[in-house]
């Protein structure tokens, strides 16, 4: 599979899921394992442009596929990915523990729906979740990074 | 979590998924994204030994309603 640009080729078990094969195998820590139920949604990565949550996902199944996790989220130039540069800009954070998933759920929705509402982006997000309950100034974030000004 | 061992068998097409159906019957279980079936093999509550993965197959990439 290529993960962020650059190609892996692996021998797996058939029962290696894919977050441990990105965290354990590869080494890109990025992405968390928050559940590992399917909950939570911090193991968020994209497969082949759609968002996954890889704790659900077996390393075998994306065979051939790209792989987007946090680390590849950065422009080439090194400067932040413009929902990344929302979350700062608008603290959407606050433990940051959620923040990867977050980061990548919302660039998937962003990209199937370029200027969600307010109501749009929870819904877009509900498969993600943030124990310190920061998802006034979340919603605040993908707003911007849609280029929206934020209601007050 | 992991699940318990499995063999796992990428079907080129519907009728070799629906094959291996037949051959192992309860001890297989069709993949299609995973998100239903992986929780529940990472509890144990489904442990087969043979996991059939269909995500790919065009012929199932979609669901038709044609008015009847």
């Amino acid at each position: 599979m290529t993960v962020n640009g650059v190609p892996y080729e692996d021998e797996v078990e058939p029962r290696l899921l894919l977050v441990q094969y990105i965290r354990n195998t590869l080494g890109l820590t990025g992405t968390n394992v928050g559940c590992d139920t399917t909950s939570c949604g911090a193991c968020t990565v994209l497969l082949d442009g759609e968002s996954v949550k890889s704790c659900t996902v077996l390393a075998v199944q994306a065979e051939e596929a790209h792989v987007t996790t946090i680390e590849g989220m950065s422009l080439p130039d090194g400067s932040l990915h413009p929902v990344q540069k929302a979350f700062r800009e608008n603290h959407g954070l606050q433990c940051g523990f959620c923040t990867p998933g977050m980061v990548m759920a919302a660039a998937s929705l962003l990209k199937e729906n370029p200027r969600p509402t307010a109501r749009e982006i929870r819904e877009g997000l509900e498969g993600n979740l943030c124990r310190c309950t920061g998802y006034h100034n979340i919603v605040q974030a993908v707003l911007a990074a849609a280029g929206q000004q934020a209601p007050a | 979590m992991i699940p318990a061992s499995f063999d796992y068998r990428r079907a080129g097409s519907v009728a070799e998924a629906a094959s291996l159906l037949a051959e192992y019957g309860a001890d297989a279980k069709l993949l299609a994204g995973g998100h239903s079936l992986l929780p529940l093999m990472k509890l144990r509550l489904a442990v087969p030994s043979l996991v059939i993965d269909v995500g790919r197959l065009p012929g199932l990439s979609y669901v038709r309603d044609d008015n009847r």
